[in-house]
């Protein structure tokens, strides 16, 4: 599997090399939307040096760390998610169902993206420094990159269950936005959302907790919320892989 | 009458895919929802009641107006305009008895109408405009009139770079974040320090910022008078650039696709 996926891989940068312009605007737009959250948190703090107890610095960690998750995202399965939807729906999955090799992975690790790697790492790099400030504890930084792991696994169920429903649903193109809007959403305070639906995304679907866990342990404030998005992201990757076992009954090969 | 006709099209496509357009609606509203409830946040811990005098009421209206505003101010005939030059297909658009541009205007027209409604309701049912009397309702829907017809003919110019480029698809994000930061989407240009005070004139603001605070009541008629003239400027510039790249891109078009 690791062999097949390095082929993945090299096929990916060959792709990249080839549309250089492409790869450049990709980073530039990246950057571009970070920079105008950045400027956008930068207007909200100009009014007041905290909201809900988080300081600039704070939100700029929390950001910053939901930056990192949808880009680790992006690179690792992006590219992959938007031909997947596009091939059951044509009927070319016959190709990959022939080969001795785990369906579901194999499509779901069919490409990287590698222009978002150039903003993963610009992100990183400024989540670092952010993190340099914040001085978390040894510990509470292993339970941050645990954190942001389990953000990246859950972006990528959250998608890969929307973009399976291509066996059942044809045309509903913008059922593969809502994670990505869910996710943009909640990369604020938990707390300026009313309770309910506070309960509602920390713990039903937990987008709230995936964000916010993290930025806490950035600063120092553990959780033990970061055990319940885990549990929920592991039930989320069954359920995705039980989908896509029942998607493929339903696959007649045809476009 | 015919291109009647178009804007008939363009609102049954927006309508056909009743789904997909439920579904934008609803992500447009959970964009509206996040920054509502973080700027009541920040009223909440400024302890103020009035951010650049705008109350935290008339900020929830300013977030949901721009936003829908956003959603008329479109980028599409962008995208449009290009696949035609590059599928080769303008040459039939060319040969048939109509005038592109008034299509395409009457297409945008079409595709926006169920947000031209909720704007038109919130703008009778809401807003002041039509309380402050004729002259300054008639006003305001001039204003409204040419900032639409400015927006379109800025589009449809940005559009004409398709004679040259291969892929217009980056311009998207970019509109987009233009009139995210530019327009005030994301936050009322007046909140800004006053050296920025000339921004309120950029075409995406007049659009999106300087409408709803148009709807909001908070423009005075020479406010109005003043984003009109801008409004009619950018219009001028907008024709001249279309005028200029027009002759220049039919000729340099080959008309056999790409």
């Amino acid at each position: 599997m690791v062999k097949i996926y390095r082929v993945l891989v090299t096929q990916s940068l060959a792709e990249t090399m080839t549309y250089r312009v492409t790869t450049i605007l990709t980073a530039l737009f990246g950057v571009l939307f970070y920079a105008i959250e950045l400027i956008t948190g930068g207007v909200y703090f100009s009014f007041t040096p905290t909201i809900y107890g988080w300081n600039f610095l704070d939100y700029l960690n929390l950001i910053t760390t939901a930056n990192l998750i949808s880009y680790a995202y992006q690179f690792l399965f992006v590219a992959a998610h938007e031909d997947l939807a596009d091939q059951i729906l044509s009927g070319n999955l016959d190709y990959s169902l022939l080969r001795p090799v785990n369906s579901y992975w194999f499509h779901a690790c069919y490409r990287v993206d590698f222009p978002s790697l150039v903003t993963l790492i610009l992100t990183g790099i400024i989540e670092g420094v952010i993190l340099a400030r914040l001085h978390p504890t040894p510990l509470n930084l292993l339970f941050y990159l645990i954190a942001v792991i389990v953000g990246v696994a859950f972006v990528f169920a959250l998608n890969q269950i929307m973009v399976t429903l291509a066996f059942w649903v044809d045309g509903l193109t913008a059922l593969n936005g809502i994670p990505e809007d869910l996710m943009t959403a909640s990369a604020r305070p938990a707390k300026i959302y009313p309770r309910m639906i506070q309960q509602l995304f920390l713990w039903v679907i937990p987008s709230l907790a995936i964000t916010n866990v993290p930025a806490q342990f950035g600063h120092n404030h553990p959780t033990w919320l970061l055990l319940w998005t885990t549990l929920v992201t592991g039930l989320l990757l069954i359920l995705s892989y039980i989908e896509w076992q029942r998607g493929l009954l339903k696959y007649v090969s045809a476009n | 009458m015919k291109y009647w006709v178009t804007c008939q099209n363009a609102l049954l496509t927006t309508l056909a895919y009743r789904g997909n357009l439920l579904l934008h609606l609803l992500t447009t509203t959970i964009n509206v929802l996040v920054t509502i409830f973080m700027w009541l946040a920040v009223y909440n811990f400024s302890g103020r009641s009035d951010i650049a005098g705008i109350q935290p009421q008339q900020m929830v209206l300013y977030l949901i107006v721009v936003n829908i505003l956003a959603l008329i101010f479109s980028a599409d005939p962008i995208f449009k305009f290009s696949g035609l030059v590059r599928s080769g297909n303008l040459s039939i658009v060319l040969m048939r008895p109509i005038n592109y541009f008034v299509q395409s205007f009457w297409d945008y027209l079409g595709r926006a109408i169920p947000y031209l409604i909720i704007y038109g309701l919130a703008t009778g049912i809401i807003s002041p405009v039509f309380h402050r009397g004729p002259l300054y309702g008639l006003s305001s829907l001039l204003l409204m009139a040419v900032t639409y017809g400015m927006f379109f003919l800025m589009i449809t110019a940005i559009s004409l770079c398709s004679f040259w480029l291969v892929q217009v698809w980056p311009l998207r994000p970019v509109l987009s974040a233009l009139f995210l930061l530019l327009g005030g989407q994301a936050f009322p240009l007046q909140v800004l320090p006053a050296t920025f005070s000339w921004l309120i004139y950029n075409p995406f603001s007049l659009a999106g910022n300087q409408l709803t605070l148009l709807l909001l009541g908070k423009l005075s008629l020479g406010q109005i008078a003043t984003t009109g003239g801008w409004a009619m400027l950018w219009t001028i510039v907008a024709l001249v650039l279309i005028k200029l790249t027009w002759q220049r891109g039919i000729r340099s078009y080959e008309g056999v696709g790409s």
